[in-house]
């Protein structure tokens, strides 16, 4: 019975923190944001720092 | 506080502290700047993953307050399961981000041109899948115990170390000076549980040694270790409980065992306790045959409420399977010891007869309280009386008495009877509440 229990709970915890996470996603958006707002050449994720060439 | 609020508090502590960055992370940065919806949704699963994965080890690192309200057992298959959850979550944060094309297919490879923050990145998911594929396959690829568990906890530390420098160097959030605290106590969090676990405990264990009385075979190519405490007092526990058993020089040795004792819990606390263990062809059948009277064991523990102690009932049903009979005879030893009058109903399952583990001491034991015993065999051997076959709903229901529903029951044995009996027992009547199980094959 225990066994069914954690398993179950395991599987409603995923489902609250997927949950979470697009809550998350649209609570922070920027609206005014496009593709656009980050060129092909430079990809400008995290800390400012593009993923491509490390230029800041 | 009672069970049940205990492990209503433990459970939202958990989901608490997983969400809390996810919440601090919004909250101080309102405005990701990301242009895509998906990446922002990415970020927060990695964010959610990562905190998942540095819970892993407290799950599983012995505190009794959290311990005491689930069972370790149902500790260990939350650690498992959570594990896997949050692999699930790591591969969607990297799908997800490769499927907006914010990062092109190579940024996951060797190649020289990927920055070292994605670098970490990829060996900390690359890492997370390893300790939980080779976790779940370890007995289909025959890795040994020991050595899965040093594999385990080097990996585990390895997932952990590496996400957090993969989101406090390339995580937008992270940049953020509360979110900087928050990774912060996290961290400290994930050290004291580490230094606690692998340093504290030991030290503690090293003051309380424990010395080998007597090493015996028993009937299922199983033995019997009787354990003296050595310039300390020993503990008392709860029959059905088991502890860590360390065999190393020292207790800082990384591989031990959870093993149940079989002797009653109403010894003195000064007194011997017996740890039945059976031959599965690992350390169980080269160190513990090894064993002479006097050498030294460390000895972690009591854990576990798989125990008559915390379920009062008019008798008891107890199924045990293979050496999984182990905590079931320590409850009888212990009910005996108390001159207990309640009847006992126990269901012995094994192969052969020769495999019927402890079965002399039961039947000792049937002169000194009201105990039933039906040993039940897969293959009997000639002039057999007794049951045949393996223990299912129709076998125990021509055993039970008739008010057998107050009766509380204890399941322990290999996973098919303990799977089965979570369908036979409430197709029988039996209240979800008056079932306990625990699975001697937790890790």
């Amino acid at each position: 019975m225990t066994h069914r229990i954690v398993a179950t709970a395991v599987r409603l915890v995923l489902v609250a923190f997927v949950a979470a996470a697009i809550a998350f996603a649209l609570v922070v958006r920027s609206p005014g944001a496009t593709d656009g707002a980050w060129p092909a050449t430079h990809r400008n994720f995290g800390a400012g720092t593009c993923v491509t060439c490390h230029e800041r | 506080m009672n069970l049940l609020l205990r492990g209503i508090f433990w459970f939202g502590l958990y989901v608490f502290l997983v969400a809390f960055p996810l919440l601090v992370g919004a909250v101080s940065v309102p405005q990701s700047g990301s242009p895509s919806l998906v990446v922002d949704l990415a970020d927060g699963l990695g964010y959610l993953a990562l905190s998942m994965l540095a819970l892993e080890m407290a799950l599983v690192s012995r505190m009794d307050e959290a311990a005491g309200a689930f069972g370790l057992d149902a500790l260990l298959q939350f650690h498992r399961e959570a594990g896997v959850a949050a692999l699930l979550l790591v591969l969607a944060h990297v799908v997800l981000l490769l499927a907006t094309r914010g990062y092109p297919l190579a940024m996951l490879g060797p190649g020289p041109g990927v920055p070292w923050p994605i670098r970490v990145g990829t060996l900390s998911a690359a890492c997370t899948a390893a300790v939980v594929l080779v976790s779940l396959g370890r007995r289909r690829i025959h890795l040994r115990y020991e050595t899965w568990q040093l594999l385990h906890g080097i990996l585990a530390v390895a997932v952990v170390a590496l996400g957090a420098l993969h989101v406090a160097a390339l995580g937008r959030f992270a940049a953020s000076t509360p979110m900087r605290v928050v990774g912060a106590l996290y961290l400290a969090l994930f050290l004291g549980v580490l230094l606690r676990y692998r340093v504290l405990r030991p030290l503690l264990l090293l003051r309380r040694p424990w010395v080998v009385e007597s090493n015996r075979a028993e009937r299922g190519n199983a033995r019997t270790l009787t354990l003296r405490p050595s310039g300390h007092p020993g503990f008392s526990f709860q029959p059905g409980q088991f502890c860590w058993l360390n065999m190393g020089r020292t207790p800082f040795h990384l591989e031990q065992h959870p093993i149940s004792m079989s002797s009653s819990g109403e010894v003195p606390p000064a007194g011997a306790v017996s740890f039945t263990i059976r031959d599965l062809g690992d350390w169980s059948g080269t160190v513990v045959p090894a064993l002479r009277p006097g050498d030294r064991v460390w000895v972690d523990g009591p854990y576990g409420v798989f125990s008559p102690d915390r379920e009062e009932g008019p008798g008891y049903v107890l199924v045990g399977g293979g050496v999984g009979v182990t905590p079931l005879v320590s409850m009888v030893e212990t009910l005996a010891d108390r001159d207990d009058r309640r009847p006992v109903l126990l269901f012995h399952g094994a192969h052969t007869e020769d495999e019927l583990t402890l079965a002399e001491r039961l039947a000792e034991l049937r002169t000194r309280l009201d105990l039933t015993v039906v040993p039940v065999l897969e293959r009997p051997p000639q002039g057999w009386t007794g049951e045949v076959g393996l223990i299912d709903g129709d076998l125990i229901r021509r055993h039970l008495p008739h008010n057998h529903r107050r009766f509380q029951y204890f399941v322990c044995g290999p996973a098919p009877l303990m799977d089965a009996m979570e369908q036979v027992l409430p197709a029988l009547g039996i209240p979800a509440g008056r079932i306990h199980a625990e699975r001697f094959d937790m890790v």
